[in-house]
């Protein structure tokens, strides 16, 4: 039987971490037990496999696709100039002529319609319905999603989907597991957690805490988080899942426009 | 915080693509290692290199200069790692032999041998163990540069290294014989 004190010191050795006391004393103990000489051999012996295991060459091509990809991130979109926009009514057949001009007086009851709904009575913060309702319908807003994240995990199956409002941000979860799962929502200052509503069979709790939002969770269960932003910039969203001490994945997930 | 002895002062945010590009000549070698190490598979390793490589470009604006470069790079790619391997939720082995180039063909074999042996027992680890052994012996870091990138305690780190090597000595010395 080794000391586990020698194990830690021949560990140590390996990493070349011991003083020269401890490699001295450590010396002294495998000169008297075989047994641990023999474990101490085998143990150098795998680092010495793995230093003469060679570095692996990426291939050649991955350089240049991750180059492009970036490229291609900063590509500026096509976009005709503000003259072609503002001039291309007037260049138009007098059918289509007809046609804008409806759509315009059209566009501009809505505008009207918008700025008189915006002065009316608040409704009550953190009604769920309501501010759905106004993501989807108003038309003065823009409502910005990021990629849609799907998970097939050992513990826990789902999806989730973070848009973003001006000064909303909405989290869809959607949750199925047999087995107790936490999941965590990590942001920035100045993001607070503002309603949730919960829908299909299951039990879960939430809490708040500075800078996150935990949630446990166990069944099939629909969740609607809304966050106030007072930061007012779009900021990523950090997802994680753990089941236990186990963490199951992390993801942060940052907006793109749709 | 560890000291980046590669290049303490490459620029990582802001809007020059050129500034990330330095970073991708730097480390890519480094991540595409790591990654090839936890997955076990040449194509997938090439992929989530990729993913790792376009998270940190995406998040540039969010390092923080105080940290090292390579501690933050590697933590997104340990996470894709992690998160490409909970998904698969079982290891593919080596399809293709990477070491095998520039060899006589007796020292080809051999080494490809002994490196889809090595391969083959890391994979018997779990991910949270098989990436401290990555980042110590395959990308050299300290302990604390681990536990860091980790955000691990140091005790954990060591107390999973030891173990690891406990088990990969049994697979590759004491079965090798």
């Amino acid at each position: 039987m080794i000391d586990e004190r020698y194990i830690e010191l021949m560990n140590g050795e390996i990493d070349g971490i011991n003083s020269p006391a401890e490699s001295e004393a450590l010396e002294a103990y495998l000169g008297t037990h075989a047994e641990a000489r023999r474990y101490y051999n085998e143990l150098r012996r795998l680092a010495e496999m793995f230093d003469e295991t060679a570095a692996l060459e990426p291939p050649g091509e991955l350089r240049e696709r991750i180059l492009s990809a970036i490229s291609e991130r900063e590509r500026p979109l096509e976009r005709p100039g503000i003259r072609e926009i503002l001039t291309a009514p007037f260049h138009a057949k007098p059918r289509r002529k007809l046609g804008l001009a409806f759509c315009a007086g059209l566009v501009i009851g809505l505008l009207i319609f918008a700025a008189i709904a915006k002065f009316a009575p608040l409704e009550t913060p953190g009604d769920i319905e309501l501010l759905t309702g106004t993501l989807r319908i108003d038309p003065g807003k823009r409502i910005l999603s990021a990629e849609p994240l799907d998970f097939d995990l050992s513990e826990v199956s789902g999806h989730a989907r973070i848009s973003y409002t001006d000064k909303r941000i909405l989290a869809e979860l959607e949750l199925s597991s047999r087995s107790e799962i936490e999941v965590i929502f990590n942001y920035e200052k100045d993001i607070h957690l503002e309603g949730l509503t919960v829908s299909g069979p299951g039990s879960h709790t939430t809490e708040t805490k500075a800078r996150e939002t935990h949630l446990t969770h166990t069944g099939d269960r629909d969740y609607v988080f809304v966050f106030r932003n007072y930061q007012g910039t779009m900021v990523p969203i950090n997802i994680t899942i753990r089941a236990g001490k186990d963490r199951l994945l992390e993801e942060t997930i940052l907006p793109r426009r749709k | 915080m560890s000291e980046d002895t590669s290049n303490p002062k490459l620029e990582i945010s802001g809007d020059d693509p050129k500034a990330f590009e330095r970073i991708v000549d730097e480390y890519e070698k480094k991540i595409f290692n790591l990654v090839y190490r936890m997955v076990n598979n040449y194509e997938d390793a090439m992929d989530i290199t990729q993913t790792a490589f376009m998270k940190a470009y995406d998040k540039r604006d969010y390092y923080n200069p105080n940290y090292n470069v390579f501690s933050w790079l590697y933590k997104i790619a340990v996470n894709e790692a992690i998160n490409f391997i909970q998904k698969r939720k079982r290891t593919v082995t080596l399809a293709y032999d990477p070491v095998s180039r520039g060899r006589n063909p007796e020292e080809r074999l051999s080494q490809a041998e002994e490196a889809d042996r090595i391969q083959s027992a890391l994979a018997t680890l779990k991910p949270d163990h098989r990436v401290i052994v990555v980042l110590r012996h395959f990308l050299d870091l300290s302990y604390n540069e681990i536990s860091d990138i980790l955000d691990l305690p140091l005790k954990t780190v060591k107390s999973r290294l030891f173990t690891s090597r406990q088990r990969l000595k049994d697979i590759l010395i004491k079965q090798g014989r």
